[in-house]
């Protein structure tokens, strides 16, 4: 894309006012996606996406300058952008950068290049997964779904010399079914992605997706609404480690800890969790949606413990996060393209497995909620207070799951939950989400088995 | 411009050659900037000069779309023949249109203030600093401040097709925000105060930022659950506002056609919300950011009310949905991002105002829930149902008085149910962050999750 030569004069132009680091980021994405609505495809589009960022850091502080110029002249220019907003005391003399180029070693396999795949074959997919839920029932009254996948190239390359290049694959699909009875709509949605090639696809029945967003759409339709008040809830597997990363894995970003945002912050060390409870963020699973072969800023990415016996052991930390909080980076830094500057985020964040059954979680329970599949959800690490929603949920009641009911919503503070986790099963999984922060939307998987919180916020609306 | 003109020309003669004659090609320049400041330090620095193409070729009822930020001879290519591969995976009934600009009438709109050019990048960081200053001198339980950031930004739309359509639109904005981070007694709070304009930003607005983050901030620092309850709930302006954009797109035509939305066609005429409600979009109108004189497909925008008094009025059209029920675009063909499909949109909401002050809408209530911040939008609230639960703060008042504040809590109801037990409009109005417009809104009776 750009050789290592101009990448050195234009890292030293950007040094230039004083900076102490240096970094060139190109991502170059090409995306096709695919939507379908009133039973056809309404839409077909193909987007390249391609653009630089010049990042200089100056102790703490970053500068980040970013456009669609790849050509020298276009790199100097952000260069000087960036190094123009660099006010320090000693400014630097010639510097002579020498770049290693280094291949990065790709450990995931794509069988099936989305480029290699006609555009048909991913229209007939879309069909099927489409159809399935449209025809699931006379209830469900709309079916949107939609088709996407992308090739994502990056070139990094730092005042240390570093040069290297990373090819990415991702493909996901998605669908939401609404059903109504007249009066009222509720809906359904499954989106399972990977990072992979089109071969994901093969690896389980398309119309099932269809189904299963029908199906929720339907159970949620004749459920009742939700009552409010404090009470046990037990959290489905997959999905639910929703909670995990948004009360918790947030808080424990360098973006949050360094600057003394986050109520983990000097906990480093400390019961924060129920001794039951490890977790993980994992950027080295083999072909999954949030893996990455190096971080956004060129580091190996690790299988970071984050909690041990619960026990903090460790936060996610970025190269500016490592600055400031003086601590090794943990090869955390990610971006959404090169119209971020990166900072701390999650990969594959998940709880471990436990060894409590089903029933024994249940059956504990009098009066509660079982949240057998969750929403998404939101966080304010400063404080750790969240609120996420439960896409399906039943009544506990006696030891026994009960009705459908809907409109939950789950809010508490992430230490309190930690701590009132009190009941882990066997059965991890994970599943795909966006997760949105400082550096833009990126693909992440959460996940858990099913879990137990001894008592939580529910917002509902009986 | 000229760019733009030579590379539909080039993008045209590619399309002629292979027997197209309808095409549109969209193209959106941005500039933007922002600087964070942490105790009078630059914490982090964004410049961003972006150009991303978008062109739309027409076959038939169908239209394909390819985009790219590439825009050498090849990238042109391959362009042109992305759209025309993506023509043929289209097989939908209704036909889409490139828009041929018959009888389109421009208003001359003010959109874009020169003075903000001058306006430099010392400058800015110099507001984000008396900002940041203005926050932390407000209350010594201020202890630090989360984020203080200065922004700016600008884009010019150009639109350029087969018509001879060729118009260009341009916005621009200044604004500033801050996060401080609040403790008392160990317990600790956050909250956002911000200011956004097309002019100068004063001293005052940066105080006034600085003054209303801090003291709600502080206001709400360990506020307590309530028991659960239904009761009335006074939603302040920016509350409102969040929820009115989380709902934005049930006045969708497109979306009562496909059932997504409950306000469908043969619901205009009808009452669907209370009386004393009146909402307009009003893209001509300049008090907020977003105005425009025309949308992403070209067609004239105007000001119109989507309920008067209650009664549903109109629904926002864009080309393909107005030619489904056989009327005219409303003007509301919006993209979401330069490579995105035409969808529609309101442009700027405005929530007219009423009569009654903040205290007199306590007063009218009697007791129950003011709500001053909303959470989890995303997730907790459902458009094509209407339903929403969502993570609350506040105070609840008793006797028309504020008698404390309130966390930790969830308020759950229904959007179109919400719009209809409205019982009375503030006059208390705020130009948001995202540009839409409102005062504070009492509802009747919403539901409160708490202990």
């Amino acid at each position: 894309m750009i050789e290592p030569i101009i990448c050195s004069e234009v890292l030293a132009r950007a040094m230039r006012t004083g900076a102490d680091f240096a970094e060139i980021f190109v991502s170059d994405k090409e995306l096709f996606s695919l939507s379908m609505t009133r039973r056809a495809v309404d839409n077909a589009v193909s987007t390249r996406n391609r653009g630089v960022g010049v990042r200089i850091l100056s102790g703490d502080n970053s500068i980040y300058a970013y456009g669609n110029d790849l050509s020298r002249e276009g790199l100097l220019k952000l260069a000087d952008a960036a190094a123009g907003a660099v006010t320090a005391a000693t400014t630097a003399g010639h510097l002579d950068l020498v770049l290693r180029p280094s291949v990065t070693p790709n450990v995931h396999v794509y069988a099936q290049k989305p480029g290699t795949v006609p555009a048909r074959k991913k229209a007939d997919l879309l069909n099927e997964v489409y159809f399935a839920a449209a025809d699931a029932d006379e209830k469900i009254v709309q079916v949107d779904a939609n088709y996407m996948d992308y090739r994502y190239n990056t070139l990094i390359a730092n005042s240390e010399g570093l040069y290297t290049c990373d090819e990415r694959y991702y493909t996901r699909i998605g669908v939401t079914a609404v059903a109504s009875d007249g009066k009222e709509n509720q809906s359904g949605y499954v989106a399972p992605g990977s990072l992979a090639g089109f071969e994901f696809y093969s690896g389980f029945e398309p119309a099932a997706l269809g189904r299963e967003a029908a199906n929720d759409a339907l159970l949620m339709l004749s459920a009742r609404d939700c009552p409010g008040g404090k009470m046990p809830v037990v959290i489905g597997n997959g999905f639910g480690g929703v909670i995990f990363h948004e009360a918790c894995g947030h808080s424990l970003e360098a973006t949050s800890v360094a600057k003394g945002n986050s109520v983990f912050c000097g906990k480093l060390g400390q019961q924060i969790a129920n001794p039951k409870l490890t977790a993980y963020d994992d950027g080295t699973l083999v072909n999954n949606w949030g893996s990455l072969n190096i971080s956004d800023e060129g580091e190996k990415t690790q299988r970071i413990t984050l909690i041990k016996d619960g026990i903090l052991n460790s936060y996610m930390i970025d190269r500016l996060g490592s600055r400031r909080m003086k601590m090794p980076s943990t090869g955390s830094g990610r971006r959404q393209d090169y119209t971020y500057a990166p900072t701390s985020r999650m990969t594959n964040t998940y709880i471990g497995a436990g060894t409590d059954t089903f029933e024994e979680m249940i059956g504990g329970v009098d009066l509660g909620l079982y949240a057998a599949k969750m929403g998404g959800g939101s966080v304010n690490p400063a404080t750790g207070e969240f609120n996420f929603a439960v896409k399906v949920g039943y009544m506990i009641r006696n030891g026994k799951i009960a009705e459908p009911v809907r409109g939950a919503t789950l809010v508490g503070k992430g230490s309190e939950i930690l701590m009132d986790i009190d009941m882990i099963g066997p059965d991890v999984l994970l599943a795909e989400g966006m997760c949105g922060s400082l550096s833009g939307s990126v693909p992440t998987r959460v996940g858990q088995p099913t879990i137990r919180v001894k008592q939580v916020t529910v917002g509902g609306r009986a | 411009m000229e760019d733009i003109k030579c590379l539909y020309e080039q993008v045209s003669s590619i399309l002629e050659a292979k027997g197209f004659h309808e095409y549109e090609l969209y193209a959106s320049q941005n500039e933007e900037f922002s600087v964070v400041v942490s105790n009078g330090q630059i914490e982090r620095y964004n410049v961003n000069n972006g150009l991303g193409v978008n062109l739309r070729v027409k076959s038939g009822n169908r239209i394909g779309y390819a985009s790219t930020t590439v825009l050498d001879a090849d990238s042109c290519r391959a362009l042109c023949q992305g759209a025309i591969a993506n023509l043929d995976l289209i097989n939908l009934a209704e036909e889409q249109f490139i828009f041929d600009g018959k009888n389109a009438v421009y208003e001359p709109l003010d959109s874009y203030s020169d003075e903000l050019d001058e306006i430099t990048a010392a400058e800015k960081c110099e507001i984000a600093r008396k900002l940041e200053r203005y926050t932390l001198e407000k209350d010594p339980r201020v202890v630090r401040v989360h984020t203080c950031c200065c922004l700016s930004g600008s884009v010019r739309v150009t639109i350029c097709n087969s018509h001879g359509l060729e118009l260009t639109r341009r916005n621009n904005y200044i604004g500033a925000y801050i996060i401080p981070v609040v403790a008392d007694k160990d317990v600790m709070n956050t909250s956002i105060g911000y200011c956004i304009s097309r002019k100068k930003l004063t001293d005052e607005q940066l105080r006034k930022a600085a003054d209303s983050a801090v003291t709600k901030a502080i206001e709400l620092c360990g506020a307590a659950p309530a028991p659960s309850k239904t009761c009335p709930v006074i939603f302040r302006p920016d509350a409102f506002v969040d929820l009115l954009s989380t709902f934005a797109d049930v006045f969708s035509a497109e979306n009562g056609q496909k059932k997504l939305s409950l306000l469908t066609r043969d619901k205009l005429g009808t009452v669907v919300a209370a009386p004393c409600f009146t909402l307009i979009d009003d893209p001509l109108d300049t008090t907020g950011v977003n105005s425009m004189a025309f949308d992403d497909e070209g067609v004239p925008c105007h000001r119109k009310e989507l309920i008067r008094d209650g009664v549903l009025t109109t629904l926002l059209y864009n080309l393909k949905s107005a030619a489904v029920d056989g009327v005219d675009s409303t003007g509301n063909g919006v993209k979401r991002s330069y490579t995105s499909p035409v969808d529609t949109a309101p442009i700027n909401l405005i929530v007219a105002p009423g009569q009654t002050d903040g205290d007199g809408l306590m007063k009218e209530a009697g007791s129950g829930l003011i709500v001053e911040e909303l959470a989890g939008m995303h997730s907790g609230a459902n458009p094509e149902t209407g339903d929403f639960s969502l993570s609350a703060k506040g105070y609840l008042f008793e006797n028309g008085a504020i008698s404390r504040s309130v966390g930790n809590i969830t308020i759950s109801g229904n959007f179109y149910t919400l719009l209809k037990d409205i019982q009375a409009v503030g006059n208390d109005t705020v130009v948001s962050i995202d540009g839409i417009v409102s005062p504070s809104v009492l509802v009747r009776a919403l539901a409160l999750g708490g202990e």
